[in-house]
């Protein structure tokens, strides 16, 4: 049986500026079902190979496949296409429509796909993602009230939204206590319970997430 | 002399007797406007309606307005129908379907023989005489287009009853767009053709008032304003010159304010766009890497534009008409030193052309200007944030 692999990145390096090498010669497969903790220190580069998975940012050079698709010539529309059908990102720091409640906010990634008739549906499904993130009736506030806690949750709960395959998670317990860590966790390992989806995730210093994964990416030692 | 009317309003015989008892009238000369129906009745016009009837159709079909090229296109194709040449067709337009209209003011003619302004302009033959029936005073302007000529005879058709005219003389357009008949003469006809349905008559739809002298005039006027509330007064003013360049002042100082105003509006449209550029940049990087495409965006950012944009016109409009009384205050002082029948005349053209700030088209417009200016600046954003990468978008935190 052939499969495809979730991601893979082939020889990924990312350069800022002149010399800064922040990634090099990365390369790694992700299949699906399978979870992935990137570790490494503060400045690694955890948070740029996120992004270049994501297909938010592009590599300097090497190349990432997401379900089969090569992305190396690629052009922005057709970018949007693969992030829209198969990838959610939960940023470290999550970043919101300040105008838009908690459950608007939530809904944005479908806005632009969701018919009329569609969008009761997705609301029962935000509505469920944020109950189950400990969220209950904080769907009508606006971002600016939450705590940091709230909002990693409502943006985590904005990357479940469309049961993506691939979900990338920038350190999502990072800067939250302990309960609101575990109920993420709790929240992360159902998502994969099916076994079809590919998690990804960077931590610093959450050793209960990390025993989640199924492999460990230490860019330290790349 | 004095002069007013109300339009769309008529006034009584009790009015008329109110008016006469005004300290300082002289004399009351009552008049109405009547729209008759109007047979020009000379076979030299039957050949000029041809040609009206034919200007009338290379204007529409030249027109840029599509209604009046359509009118055009529906008389082709009647043509067509008929089997006629276009020629052919004008003449049987003119001969079987015009009806006719003329614009009449009766006025009481007895008593306008020694007014030295108002009636004393007549072109061409002479004014009416007191009581003069049968005889109309034709504006120019009717005579040039229909062919007539000072000397011929028209006809006036009432209730099918047709009354022969002679035209005895012509009046200019300009100041007198309306062709003039003795009152009791037209009352008469009027009464003797509708019968009972005239039974209302006679009203008047305006005014002469001849004064003692010019220095009653200020409380002549004050005293009609109050018994005719909303009356539009006119006179004819000695000091045209004056008024005039006032007028001037007075349009150039509404027109700047006007100017400025939207200039407020539009600088604040653009600023208020500018400062949501800048904020919006995060959140399109957000929605770009929630997967929004470039059109998603466009449509995100020109309806928010709009909207903006719109809102801020309308604050506009509020600003315009919170400030629009001093507008008016400040305005006003530019009559003072002009005096007598000048002063009077400029009040009230000033007070009917101040009552009009801020303009309805000034309402109806800023806040699609403000919507304009805001998308327009919503376009040059959006040129730029296109070309960014999410990354790039999302960087700068």
């Amino acid at each position: 049986m052939i499969t495809v692999s979730a991601v893979e990145c082939v020889k990924v390096s990312k350069v800022y500026g002149e010399a800064n090498v922040v990634l090099k010669d990365l390369s790694f497969s992700l299949a699906e079902g399978e979870i992935l903790a990137v570790t490494g220190p503060s400045g690694c580069g955890k948070t740029t190979l996120l992004r270049i998975i994501g297909l938010i940012d592009r590599p300097t050079a090497g190349k990432v496949i997401v379900k089969g698709h090569d992305t190396s010539d690629m052009d922005e529309d057709e970018l949007v296409e693969l992030r829209r059908t198969y990838i959610g990102f939960s940023f470290q720091e999550p970043t919101f429509i300040p105008t838009l409640s908690v459950l608007e906010n939530v809904l944005l990634p479908i806005y632009p796909i969701a018919r009329g008739h569609e969008l009761k549906r997705w609301k029962e499904r935000a509505l469920e993602l944020l109950e189950a993130l400990g969220l209950s009736g904080l769907e009508r506030r606006k971002p600016g009230k939450l705590s940091t806690g709230q909002r990693k949750r409502v943006d985590l709960a904005r990357a479940l939204l469309k049961d993506p395959d691939i979900l990338i998670a920038d350190e999502p317990t990072a800067s939250v206590d302990e309960a609101t860590a575990e109920l993420i966790r709790e929240v992360l390992t159902s998502y994969t319970e099916s076994g079809e989806k590919a998690l990804i995730f960077a931590v610093h210093r959450d050793p209960e997430l990390l025993r989640m994964a199924d492999r460990h990416l230490d860019l330290t030692k790349t | 002399m004095l002069y007013f009317g109300l339009p769309r309003y008529y006034f009584t015989e009790e009015d008329a007797k109110a008016l006469a008892e005004i300290e300082g009238v002289n004399c009351v000369i009552k008049a109405a406007d009547f729209l008759i129906d109007w047979n020009p009745g000379t076979d030299k016009f039957a050949e000029n309606a041809a040609k009206v009837i034919e200007v009338l159709y290379m204007k529409y079909r030249n027109s840029g307005d599509p209604r009046l090229r359509a009118m055009a296109k529906a008389m082709e194709q009647e043509v067509a129908k008929m089997n006629m040449t276009l020629d052919e067709y004008f003449r049987w337009v003119a001969a079987n379907r015009i009806n006719y209209s003329l614009w009449v003011l009766a006025v009481e003619t007895n008593k306008t023989t020694d007014i030295l302004t108002y009636f004393n302009n007549v072109m061409k033959g002479r004014f009416l005489s007191p009581g003069e029936e049968n005889a109309i005073v034709m504006s120019s302007a009717v005579l040039e287009d229909t062919g007539l000529e000072v000397g011929d005879e028209t006809e006036l058709v009432l209730c099918g009853k047709v009354y022969k005219l002679r035209i005895i003389g012509s009046i200019p357009p300009p100041m007198f767009p309306i062709s003039v008949m003795d009152l009791g003469f037209l009352i008469r006809a009027l009464k003797e053709a509708y019968g009972a349905n005239a039974s209302a008559l006679p009203i008047y739809t305006r005014f002469f008032l001849k004064l003692r002298s010019p220095a009653y005039m200020d409380q002549v006027v004050s005293r009609v304003m109050s018994l005719l509330p909303g009356a539009w007064i006119s006179f004819p003013a000695a000091r045209a010159e004056v008024i005039t360049r006032l007028l001037e002042s007075f349009r150039a100082s509404y027109n700047f304010m006007a100017i400025a105003l939207v200039t407020v509006a539009v600088t604040c449209a653009v600023g208020l766009r500018g400062l949501e550029a800048m904020k919006n940049k995060r959140e399109i990087g957000l929605l770009k890497a929630m997967g929004w495409a470039a059109g998603d965006l466009m449509t995100y950012v020109l309806v928010q534009a709009f909207v903006l944009g719109v809102a801020s016109g309308a604050v506009a409009v509020a600003l315009l008409l919170l400030i629009a009384p001093y507008i008016r205050a400040l305005l006003m002082p530019n009559l003072t030193g002009v005096t007598g029948p000048a002063r009077l005349t400029l009040s009230c053209l000033v007070e009917s052309l101040a009552h009009r700030i801020p303009s309805p088209t000034m309402l109806l417009l800023d806040p699609l200007v403000g919507a304009a200016v805001s998308v327009g600046g919503s376009l040059v954003s959006l040129a730029y944030y296109l070309g960014l990468t999410p990354a790039e978008t999302l960087r700068e935190t």
